[in-house]
């Protein structure tokens, strides 16, 4: 019996011991077990995450809704407080006294301009476009891109448009 | 030799039987009994909790961007019937602190509300668990405000208890006041934060009925489609992993008006006032802007609060009960008691809503305007042809006079305006002629509605050859503004082509809309074209009011500083079989500046009693407005204005 063939026979016999193999089997299965558990662990941590970032979104998406409603309301009660007989009202309480035409003095004052009128919104022809609004590369040809291209290139060498 | 490694095959097989296993388990689960009836359940149930988003009705503006009608927040109450007596519901808190707020002023049964208090929890019922039993709508946000400071003060006590009690004693904590179970739900009510100013414009929205709000009168009823806005309903997840989107509150679209809520403030506190002087029985006050048809300010009296409408719809007998009426059916004689109830219906079944647009009387005298600009359109007459009033004529076999039976000798047309002569102007219809005269109403569109953006608006046809009540007295009657029935609008609409140069612009309140964020204005739009400008600036010059009352009516109409044009108008009014012989209409419609008119200005008063003459009456309420507005809209008096005009002084 040669050397190698002798420390093969002692590699295998080692290899082959039963409490080797038994130390192997339950090396596996506590390995499965904490693949199983290191998953159900991830799983229940993005599990309880969603659900709390969930709980936490539906809160807000309510919590907008009574706000809006809460700001339609003040905004009511601000309009019913600053309404034009309130705002008379006041005046008169704190002394003020409606002045009347006799006591108007006029001056002429170059370049005054006028209360505008009241906007609550965009006006409409302020978004009209004459035309269609298309970007430039859906219209123009590859001799143009060309074109364009090269001159970026003139204006600003080494930088790519 | 290729030998499978054992590891592999352990793996395989490891991985084949989970595979295995998976599979098994989701056949077991589709056929387990438990969960067929638990998805049968969860189908019929739903997994999501349907939540009704009220809309938001579209907001109104004057012309500054006051807010005339918004929303506030309001509560529903009722009780949470997934908070159980363990939990804390005391039925017998709930009960006695509802009858407290509540009880007398919806007449509730104190029984019916413990029994709705003591209610078990059931799982079972419509609307899953979150189901509440709603008692009571529309409570206001000061008595939510009370019922938290209530609720919180109970809970401190719970805790105080708690913290002191024995273990022992702490099992009797439920016995302990609480409103534990009493929840109130906010959604939005119309609102008008003036209450009544410019209520006859706005008119009202059925706020009580929460599923069917309409709009009526004014604003609300000509606009209600647009203002109103379909309610939307938002999922909410009851599992945490289903997906769910909340919508935003829907609103509808918002209008700014043409109406100035300061001089509409300042108009009918100049009208209330007016009315009391004379003791009349209701007024109204029209400001226009003549070279746009845009309506600044409208009011007429009685005015009533539209955040209390449901007293209007019982005057009128509306059909449409509230739910706050159904609560208080047995009420509504207390309820009549209230003496801003009487008058609410007075409003209805006197007057009507808005009589500026839906009540119409024999405006008088004012239509001589009218009358005159037809005159001089065909060229009947000249502004110096003389007639010589001897104070009667017969016209159509019947006798017409002045007011005074008396004659006032040689008049030139100007005079005729300006004297308020009932004879020339009859006269000068005879020359008109019959044809001429009612093509020319048909011209000034006095046969139709103004077709303005409210509603309700009302016409009288219009008494003319072809219809059955037309006499050939008619011709010199309705000279003068008598056998004419016409609303307040009609008649300021028809003369404000004096002031216009001869064109009509329809009159309007819609300054501009918002639709989806964009704002689109309102376009004024020519509504006819009866005279030239020639004419117009004729008649005008005709009707510049004077301060000396020998040389027109107008005289108390006159504003120092200012050259302003008007016309005074006295009615007998009409009652069943003739003419009121005391009761008037006393009516006068002026504008100015005279050259270029920024403003226009309709008075009615109706039946004055400590005096009967427009003169004296109507006239000086036009003066009160007019120098009001004079003020406001900063417009110098003449001797500057005009050097201003001319470039003599710098702008």
């Amino acid at each position: 019996m040669t050397y190698a063939t002798k420390r093969n026979a002692t590699r295998q016999a080692y290899r082959q011991k039963p409490w080797r193999t038994e130390l192997k089997r339950i090396s596996q299965i506590l390995l499965i077990g904490f693949f199983f558990a290191l998953t159900s662990a991830l799983y229940l941590a993005l599990a309880s995450q969603m659900a709390a970032a969930t709980q936490r979104y539906r809160s807000l998406e309510y919590s907008k809704i009574v706000l809006q409603e809460r700001i339609i309301s003040l905004e009511s009660e601000l309009a019913q407080k600053q309404g034009a007989r309130s705002l008379k009202d006041n005046m008169s309480r704190i002394g003020f006294e409606p002045y009347e035409s006799k006591d108007l003095v006029f001056v002429g004052v170059q370049g005054y301009q006028p209360k505008q009128p009241f906007q609550l919104a965009p006006l409409y022809h302020e978004q009209q476009l004459t035309q269609p609004m298309l970007r430039t590369s859906y219209t123009e040809s590859m001799w143009d891109l060309l074109v364009y291209t090269m001159q970026q290139y003139a204006i600003t060498p080494g930088i790519k448009p | 030799m290729n030998k499978k490694s054992p590891r592999l095959t352990t793996i395989g097989i490891i991985f084949s039987l989970v595979a295995l296993m998976i599979v098994f388990q989701i056949l077991r689960v589709q056929n387990d009994p438990v969960m067929v009836t638990f998805s049968e359940d969860k189908t019929r149930v739903s997994s999501y909790l349907p939540i009704k988003h009220e809309a938001e009705r579209g907001r109104i503006y004057d012309v500054n961007g006051k807010l005339l009608a918004g929303s506030k927040t309001v509560y529903q109450l009722g009780i949470n019937l997934a908070v159980t007596e363990n939990n804390g519901r005391n039925p017998n808190t709930i009960t006695q602190t509802i009858m407290q707020y509540f009880g007398e002023e919806y007449k509730l049964d104190e029984a019916v509300i413990f029994e709705a208090a003591s209610k078990p929890f059931n799982d079972q019922l419509e609307g899953h668990i979150y189901h509440q039993f709603y008692a009571l709508d529309n409570i206001p946000q000061s008595t939510i405000d009370e019922l938290t400071a209530l609720r919180q003060y109970y809970e401190e006590n719970r805790l105080r208890f708690l913290e002191n009690a024995s273990p022992k004693e702490r099992t009797r904590v439920n016995e302990l006041p609480s409103l534990r179970g009493l929840v109130w739900t906010p959604h939005l009510q119309r609102y008008y934060p003036e209450d009544d100013l410019a209520s006859n414009i706005l008119g009202f929205a059925t706020f009580l009925n929460r599923d069917g709000t309409i709009g009526q009168f004014g604003l609300e009823g000509y606009y209600n489609t647009k203002l109103a806005a379909e309610d939307k309903i938002s999922y909410l997840a009851l599992q945490l992993y289903d997906d769910f989107y909340i919508e935003d509150i829907p609103i509808g679209q918002s209008l700014i008006l043409t109406i100035d809520a300061v001089v509409q403030a300042e108009i009918e506190s100049i009208l209330d006032d007016a009315v009391e002087r004379y003791d009349a029985d209701s007024g109204t006050i029209i400001v226009m802007n003549p070279k746009n048809g845009e309506i600044i300010a409208m009011t007429t009296t009685p005015r009533a609060n539209p955040n209390q409408y449901w007293y209007w719809q019982e005057a009128l007998g509306n059909d449409v009960i509230s739910t706050r009426e159904k609560n208080n059916e047995e009420d509504d004689e207390e309820v009549f008691e209230d003496e801003e109830a009487q008058e609410n219906t007075a409003i209805v079944s006197q007057n009507r809503y808005n009589k500026a647009i839906m009540d119409t009387y024999e405006p008088g005298s004012v239509f001589k305007v009218v009358t005159m600009a037809i005159a001089l359109q065909n060229e009947a007459v000249q502004p110096d042809t003389v007639y010589d009033d001897t104070g009667h004529i017969e016209v159509g076999f019947r006798e017409i006079t002045n007011w005074n039976q008396q004659g006032m000798g040689r008049l030139d047309m100007g005079e005729c305006l300006r004297k308020s002569s009932n004879v020339c102007l009859a006269w000068v219809n005879t020359q008109t002629g019959v044809e001429k005269f009612y093509e020319g109403l048909h011209a000034f569109g006095l046969d139709r509605r103004t077709n303005i953006d409210l509603a309700g608006e009302t016409v009288y046809p219009l008494k003319e050859p072809g219809t059955l009540d037309w006499r050939p007295v008619e011709l010199g009657r309705q000279a003068y503004g008598h056998g004419i029935a016409l609303t307040p609008i009609q008649m300021m609409m028809a003369i404000s082509a004096i002031p216009n140069n001869g064109r009509i612009m329809a009159p309007h309140v819609l300054k501009s809309i918002v639709v989806d964020g964009m704002q689109y204005n309102n376009t004024p739009q020519v509504f006819a074209n009866p005279i030239s400008p020639e004419i117009a600036k004729i008649v005008n010059d005709m009707l510049i009011i004077s301060p000396d009352p020998t040389q027109t009516e107008t005289w108390n109409a006159f504003v120092e500083g200012y050259t302003l044009s008007g016309k005074t108008g006295t009615a007998l009014k009409a009652i069943p079989g003739g003419y009121s012989d005391r009761e008037t209409n006393a009516t006068f419609v002026g504008w100015g500046p005279s050259d270029d008119a920024q403003f226009m200005v309709y008075v009615w008063i109706d039946n004055p009693k400590t005096a009967t003459f427009a003169s004296m009456v109507s006239a000086p309420v036009f003066a009160e407005v007019a120098e009001y507005l004079l003020t406001y809209y900063q417009i110098p008096p003449d001797e500057i204005r005009l050097k201003t005009v001319s470039g003599e002084v710098a702008p």
